[in-house]
């Protein structure tokens, strides 16, 4: 096998921002010579519509822990080319190819600078130590989890507080210098992929926790606290935060508002956004609106609603009240094994028929069953497919839905369906569940991972449909994904080292999200639009459904300094071909390895 | 505006002449007269409407069934009410999905006698707010109004998965979609739930559905004092139990909990609750008869309405407070939200929400005198307004929506 385009480590590349208490030195893990190593590929050649992936690393699913290991994940999008005339101001931000900056980020004399006024004024707010403009600090900046876009911005600058954020965003705006912000960087859309003619705003020195009120169910953290943190500081009292993203060891809340992050244990108490009551936003004029708060129903209207979601395009989210809940009583896992995903998609729509509504429920076909088999053991019973239902509740309520979900397995044709013994077992179960995506390393060099939702009753039709394109562009294609709310995660398996192959992994993923929506689905159901599929919006919103998208935006940001170049698609933006592949320097630097 | 007959020429050659008619008594919003009253058959022609009316500076008033018009001031101009019951349509129900398209004009009624209709497990909108059967879709989004099942599945923001709209200067737009997990695009849904008619005109819902439950039992515990509500709140909780509606009833120092599920679940779970908070099980008809009243109490006689919200933990406090005030009130057990009738005079709306605020809430009128809906209102924070401000000068920069209700100095 050819060498294998490693993972960063979610935590090694995060270190620069997570946890410096001195004056961070030049990062020491981007090299510095690490672009020029690398054979130029060939532009490859495009049919109208198709979707190009950007061909690098990859990053843990959000949804997937660290240390799980993607092999490739997209880059950009071209949609059809149905471009609006309003559009962030920052064009720079359209993440170059990894190719096209080199002269820039090497330092040569052309490139853009932070004017010394701006640099002695950031400098005041949050002093030197946490503002980063040496090169190699800043290129462990210069892409998130979606490492096929990338761009080294002009400082990173660190703040400690709101008051801090705040101070930064007016001399940004007075400059009329685009920001972006950043949490722990491991999304997969390239939402934090910095504006090279911008600053990247690291909320990593906010991380306290700052209220825990348990008679009323909620906590207040500053944005950089960690996913699992919230759980943590609530758990020895019986609660905890329901959203559970996989990467969620390491994710901060911050992040998770921006893309109202998902996991496998939202089907039954939704996603982020059904659990942020409250949020102060420095918005992109650096004043400060606090948008709801611990107590529900503020006066007036539901700005926080669009806030959560909106990737950081509205504004920098330095505070939230979050919802916690008590912690399920009893929990059941339970594993079937099916001949076919078909049948194995008849069981969940039986399931969700029958008035069950499991906490996860998560399915993987033969070829991801066969990966994970070989990595981490988790005993999944043999056939082409395999679901994982958990249940929780009562003693009662559980037992009987147990019983309930057993039946639909069975009458969907199981060949094998059995409840988790023990704790250890079901460990093991989701173990295996959690590893699918590290293990496709197994089965295949490379893999693109698409991120499509469909209506639930169609997954048995869309799943064909992915079977009919393996056939058609002779690849195969791993399904690991949240079935109770039709969120795919197809996993195009391709060996870059053959001549055509990423190519045809490229058009097959684009044509089983053109699948997804020929249903009436969605280009994306928790990994966000970002910079990667911000050129395909036009196949799921027309010209007017963005212009009022720009309305909203307009609205927070008239500047269009925050964050530019996300979520929705401009001319520039689009007009660009998606890099090739790099490594990315944490991995080149040897300081993370892919496994 | 001036000139009746022509403007009621040009409304009809824009939404058929049978859909429009002078306004009449009834038609009055918050005391205004209605110019016109156009009931449009498509959204097309409700957007052609709004985009004349737009060009032409006239005010429209967005109205669904009618039921939530006396919330707020009176529009600043009223030349045409935009009625959306003529889009009524249940334009996709797919049973499998839980998912229901409809029309922002249908009614719960109506949407609720589909579902019922379709065969297969029968399904429901988990939204029971107050106002009787004219109730549409449309008007308790765009009210963000909800009932007792708000406990368990929350308000119509939780249940709105997509939404068309049409702005005051016509322009027809689609947010979210019709799948249950979904993050492309901006959210827009939740910014129009609860805008009351503000930044757009609803048309078209995409909607959450859930199961029927089987079965329900509901626990009444009777003679309990405010003061003990936060205690037995945190009784309940500490049960492994998720319960569909918890509600304390003022004056009757009634709680009502109830459990679903099939029946036994929902029996071995109510039993598990009856004995943490010692109350006892109601007969299956007693619970139904409870529930309706629940249903319509908070709307059903005279005085004003305001919703309250609060930290959780200090509904006690405010019911020992204003109980005296209240004629009724209605509030959720651990959430710290509800609604309070009272006689609609100065003093009692002021006192209400001069306590409420002072416990760290908000009061929001429902059904107030125009002259002292503002009494009855707590302002947002200044850096809130400006941003509202903003946002419905992108949205309606004539203030052609529904002009001067939220009051706050907004257009």
């Amino acid at each position: 096998m050819r060498e294998q385009p490693g993972l960063p480590s979610l935590q090694a590349r995060d270190q620069p921002a997570v946890g410096v208490d001195h004056p961070p030195p030049g990062q020491p893990v981007a090299a510095a010579h690490h672009r020029a190593d690398r054979p130029r590929r060939p532009r490859p050649a495009r049919e109208p519509g198709q979707v190009p992936v950007g061909d690098d690393l990859a990053a843990a699913e959000p949804d997937e822990g660290p240390g799980d290991g993607g092999v490739q994940i997209g880059g950009g999008g071209h949609g059809p080319r149905r471009y609006l005339a309003a559009g962030p101001r920052c064009t720079a931000a359209r993440g170059r190819p990894y190719h096209a900056g080199m002269g820039r980020i090497a330092g040569a004399a052309a490139a853009p600078v932070l004017p010394d006024g701006t640099v002695a004024a950031l400098c005041g707010v949050v002093g030197r130590a946490w503002l980063l403009t040496e090169p190699a600090a800043l290129r462990a900046y210069e892409c998130d989890g979606l490492t096929g876009w990338r761009a080294v911005p002009l400082a990173v600058v660190l703040p400690g507080s709101t008051e801090e954020v705040a101070a930064v965003v007016r001399i940004l705006a007075r400059d009329q210098i685009p920001f972006v912000a950043r949490g722990a960087g491991t999304g997969l859309s390239g939402g934090a992929l910095p504006c090279a003619e911008g600053v990247v705003i690291g909320l990593s020195r906010m991380r306290l926790i700052l209220g825990v009120d348990l008679a009323n169910e909620r906590v207040t953290v500053q944005p950089g606290v960690t996913n699992l943190a919230v759980t943590e500081a609530v758990a020895a009292h019986g609660y905890r935060y329901a959203p559970d993203p996989s990467s969620q060891q390491v994710c901060t809340i911050g992040g998770n508002v921006a893309e109202n992050a998902g996991g496998a244990h939202c089907l039954k108490l939704g996603f982020t956004t059904h659990h942020v009551v409250g949020a102060t936003l420095v918005r992109a004029d650096g004043t400060v609106v606090r948008l709801g708060g611990a107590v529900l129903d503020p006066p007036g209207y539901d700005a926080l609603g669009v806030v959560v979601g909106s990737e950081g395009t509205l504004g920098i989210v330095t505070e939230v009240v979050l919802r916690v809940v008590p912690a399920p009583a009893a929990v059941r896992t339970l594993v079937a094994a099916f001949a076919s995903t078909a049948a194995a998609g008849e069981a969940v729509a039986a399931i969700i028929a029958a008035g069950v509504t499991p906490a996860a429920t998560e399915m993987m076909d033969r070829t991801a069953v066969e990966a994970v088999e070989a990595a981490v053991h988790p005993g999944y019973p043999p056939g082409e497919a395999v679901l994982l239902v958990e249940l929780d509740g009562s003693e009662v309520r559980c037992a009987e839905e147990a019983a309930r979900v057993l039946a639909c397995c069975r009458q969907a044709g199981a060949t094998a369906c059995r409840l988790a013994a023990d704790p250890a077992e079901r460990a093991r179960l989701w173990r295996g569940r959690k590893a699918a995506f590290a293990a496709m390393g197994r089965v295949s060099s490379h893999y693109y991972v698409q991120d499509g939702v469909i209506p639930r009753t169609r997954l048995a039709e869309v799943l064909e449909a992915i079977h009919g394109l393996e056939l058609e562009f002779r690849l195969r294609v791993a399904n690991v994904f949240h079935a109770g709310d039709g969120n795919l995660h197809p996993l195009v398996l391709y060996d870059d080292g053959q001549p055509g192959e990423r190519q045809r992994a490229e058009a097959c993923a684009a044509r089983i999200l053109d699948a997804c929506l020929a249903v009436g689905g969605s280009l994306t159901g928790e990994h966000g639009v970002g910079r990667d599929k911000a050129c395909l919006m036009p196949k799921q919103f027309s010209v007017s459904d963005q212009q009022v998208m720009h309305r909203l935006r307009r609205a927070f940001d008239p500047a269009g300094l925050c964050n530019p170049g996300k979520v929705l698609p401009t001319p520039r933006l689009c007009g660009e071909v998606p890099g090739i592949y790099r490594p990315h320097p944490v991995e080149r630097a040897g300081l993370a390895e892919r496994w | 505006m001036s000139g009746g007959a022509p403007i009621g020429r040009l409304l009809g050659r824009l939404a058929g002449a049978d859909a429009v008619r002078p306004g009449r008594a009834a038609d009055r919003v918050a005391g205004r007269a209605a110019g016109w009253v156009v009931r449009p058959r498509s959204a097309d022609d409700l957007a052609a409407v709004l985009a004349a009316a737009d060009e032409r500076g006239w005010g429209v008033v967005p109205r669904g069934g009618g039921t939530r018009m006396a919330w707020g001031a009176p529009p600043t101009r009223c030349d045409v009410v935009l009625e959306t019951g003529g889009l009524d349509q249940i334009l996709e129900h797919v049973p499998g999905d839980h998912v229901a398209v409809v029309g922002a004009g249908a009614s719960l009624a109506l949407l609720a006698g589909r579902l019922r209709a379709s065969g297969g497990p029968p399904q429901r909108l988990m939204l029971d707010p107050p106002g009787g059967e004219g109730t549409t879709v449309g008007g308790v989004a765009a009210a963000a109004a909800a009932g007792p099942r708000r406990h368990r599945h929350g308000t119509p923001r939780d249940l709105v998965l997509g939404a068309r709209f049409v702005l005051a200067d016509g322009t027809t737009a689609r947010s979210g979609g019709k799948v249950v997990k979904n993050v492309a695009g901006y959210d827009l849904a939740k910014l129009l739930v609860g805008s009351r008619g503000t930044l757009a005109v609803l048309v078209e819902l995409s909607l959450k559905l859930h199961p029927e439950p089987e079965a329900a039992v509901t626990v009444v515990v009777d003679g309990t004092a405010p003061g003990d509500l936060a205690g037995l709140a945190r009784a309940v909780r500490r049960q492994p139990v998720e319960l569909a509606a918890a509600e304390f009833l003022w004056p009757e120092r009634r709680v009502a909990l109830r459990v679903e599920g099939s029946p036994e679940v929902a029996a071995a779970e109510a039993g598990a609750v009856a004995r943490a908070v010692a109350g006892r099980a109601l007969a299956p008809a007693a619970a139904k008869r409870l529930w309706e009243a629940v249903g319509r109490r908070p709307w059903d006689g005279p005085g004003a309405i305001v919703a309250v919200a609060l930290p959780a933990d200090r509904v006690g406090a405010l019911v020992e407070m204003v109980g005296p005030l209240a004629i009724r009130a209605t509030l959720t057990v651990g959430l710290g939200t509800g609604t309070v009738r009272l006689p609609d005079e100065p003093s009692h709306l002021e006192r209400l929400r001069e306590r409420t605020e002072a416990l760290g809430g908000t009061c929001r009128p429902l059904r107030v005198d125009p002259a002292r809906s503002a009494l009855a209102a707590s302002r947002p924070d200044p850096a809130v307004l400006r941003l509202m401000a903003e946002l419905r000068h992108q949205f309606d920069p004539r203030a052609t929506l529904s002009p001067g209700r939220l009051g706050w100095g907004l257009p």
